[in-house]
């Protein structure tokens, strides 16, 4: 559904983007993740024809931005990390006036606008001017408008900013209703916890270049690090890290009195052998199992540039 | 609503009171009743015409920039609006007020209608300059803001311009003019046409749209005549016909025309925000970081 392919941007000695790549499976949620002046938001612009590429391209919805930007923005729908409001309008008019810049007949605006608001949970706000709203009730309008034109597509960068955990949660519950609408949703966050719960695929890009790509899974999986084993004793936890030890794919042990930890690198066989050898051994083991890897450390770990150690 | 009441009474009140300070002439007999409605008709004119030339750029040169400053334009950019949809809608928005404004002021005008001396037409044409001349100064806006993105610039540039089309055309066409008349082969020619940027004053525009205005009794050098254009008459004995060519105001219409197209046209190239203009300089006035 979207494809980028070689993307470069540079402002001054600034290379924005430096020959980015990837491309995002219709229906998905890509989690667009990078830590402050990777890139994220640059790609979204030029994806949403904001932006023109020093070089490469990019199609959205099978149209190339710069070749046929119309079409492009036909097609999707843009929630930038900073938005303005016009003053003096009221949450219904502001859907009106936008569904209508989106060539949605006049007769259809005011259907479509109210059918938004309740979509966002804001029918009880369609009266009330628009700058007088909340921080995480204008979130949700710039959202509806992101949805007027029902577009396939939706380039939503740091939706969730500002946004107290209960709104946050909101959103995440939206963005899930419209995945399972079809629509295809690129998220550019930080929020890694929650980008981890909520998307199908994400792409880490750091100084420009992509430095990881794919289901969420597969990423964990594929870079293979920081996998640890988390082991609870009710006592005898250096006989039990001893124990460890000597186990194959068992690595860099740590222990407490009652908890040993180690690096992991083998399958579910050498998990076994791990597990029979405390048994066998003696140790009073309360529980024992892989410890899943968060986002955050695999992001920690690939923007240090330590990906695989 | 307020405002349109109050602007419309002080256009009238201002025309009252030209009226009661003639009011003596008028009883004596010593003034004219058409002249003195004439004058007073002109007088509210060129007022209205100032007034637009006041509040128009003020609102026209923050039409584009004050979406870039409110952070409004990408969302306005990403919607199937084309930018000649964007910049026209701009263009008439800015104007449909003022336009609202001096239609509601029509009436004001036609009570000098009781006096003679002046045709109905001279209203429709003073309403048509002024359309012109609205449309005028919020497409140099519209351009300029545009072109800056910063309202400030935009609002400077557009009152310098304004400034310029009012006043700076008078005061170079007085110097070309003193220039002319250096020239031996001008000086046997009792009728001169003047300096083509005079044509772009729209003041001079509007006088040489009204019938009879300067004609005879008021002693000026020049024929601002509706059907004899702005020509210099030099000699010291009273001038013979003067030849009879476009009026000033038509010339005038033409030139806003082709100023309203350049400007509506760069603007819509410029308001690309793919269309990156200049590495420094400019781009630095917009607050663009300057790409390589």
């Amino acid at each position: 559904m979207i494809k980028v392919e070689s993307l470069v941007k540079a402002y001054g000695r600034v290379r924005a983007l430096d020959g980015l790549s990837f491309s995002v499976p219709e229906k998905s949620i890509f989690g667009f993740v990078g830590p402050n002046g990777a890139g994220k938001t640059t790609t979204l612009k030029i994806m949403a024809t904001l932006l023109r590429p020093d070089s490469g391209k990019a199609w959205v919805a099978g149209s190339e931005v710069s070749a046929e930007p119309e079409q492009v923005r036909h097609n999707l729908g843009y929630m930038p990390d900073f938005f303005g409001v016009y003053l003096n309008l009221k949450a219904y008019e502001y859907l009106e006036f936008y569904a209508q810049a989106c060539g949605i007949p006049p007769a259809r605006a005011k259907p479509v606008a109210g059918d938004l608001l309740q979509l966002m949970d804001l029918s009880h706000k369609a009266d009330e001017f628009v700058d007088g709203l909340s921080r995480g009730q204008k979130q949700r309008l710039c959202l509806a408008r992101a949805l007027v034109h029902d577009p396939p597509v939706l380039l939503l960068d740091e939706p969730a900013s500002g946004l107290d955990p209960r709104a946050r949660i909101e959103m995440r519950e939206l963005l899930r209703e419209l995945s399972a609408m079809g629509k295809t949703i690129v998220i550019s966050s930080h929020i890694l916890s929650e980008l981890a719960e909520l998307c199908t695929d994400v792409g880490i890009i750091d100084q420009g270049r992509l430095v990881a790509s794919g289901a969420v899974d597969d990423i964990m999986r594929e870079l293979r690090f920081g996998r640890v084993l988390r082991v609870r004793v009710i006592a005898e936890g250096e006989r039990a890290a001893d124990l460890l030890r000597q186990c194959p794919g068992v690595s860099r042990v740590s222990w407490t009195e009652k908890a040993v930890s180690a690096a992991f690198g083998g399958g579910e066989a050498e998990m076994h052998y791990a597990l029979k050898a405390l048994l066998d051994g003696g140790v009073k083991v309360v529980s024992f199992g892989e410890e899943k890897n968060s986002l955050e450390e695999v992001f920690m770990q690939v923007t240090a540039g330590g990906a695989g150690q | 609503m307020l405002m349109t009441s109050g602007y419309i009474a002080v256009l009238g009140g201002l025309g009252l009171l030209y009226l009661s300070a003639v009011y003596r002439e008028f009883l004596s007999g010593s003034s004219f009743a058409p002249e003195i409605g004439l004058t007073a008709f002109v007088l509210m004119a060129v007022v209205q015409l100032l007034g637009i030339a006041f509040v128009t750029p003020a609102i026209s040169a923050g039409a584009i920039s004050g979406e870039h400053e409110r952070q409004t334009f990408d969302l306005l950019w990403c919607t199937s609006l084309t930018p000649a949809g964007i910049i026209l809608g701009k263009l008439f928005a800015s104007v449909a007020y003022l336009l609202f404004v001096m239609l509601a002021s029509t009436p004001v005008y036609t009570i000098m209608f009781f006096f003679g001396g002046l045709a109905p037409g001279a209203v429709a044409l003073m309403v048509l300059l002024y359309v012109a001349s609205g449309l005028t100064y919020s497409a140099i806006g519209i351009v300029f803001s545009t072109l800056t993105r910063r309202t400030t610039f935009a609002t400077i540039l557009t009152y310098s311009t304004v400034v310029f089309l009012l006043v700076g055309t008078l005061v170079i066409s007085g110097i070309q003019w003193n220039f002319l008349m250096r020239k031996p082969a001008l000086a046997t020619q009792p009728w001169v046409l003047p300096p083509k940027l005079l044509y772009l004053n729209p003041i001079v525009a509007l006088l040489s749209a009204l019938p009879g205005f300067g004609g005879g009794s008021l002693p000026l050098p020049f024929s601002l005549g509706r059907v004899t254009p702005v020509l210099m008459y030099h000699g010291s004995a009273p001038p013979p016909p003067a030849p009879v060519l476009w009026p000033a105001w038509q010339y005038h219409l033409v030139m806003d025309g082709v100023i309203i197209v350049a400007c509506v046209a760069a603007a819509i190239w410029l308001v690309n925000p793919t269309r990156q203009i200049g590495r420094s300089g400019l781009a630095r006035l917009r607050g663009e970081r300057v790409t390589t």
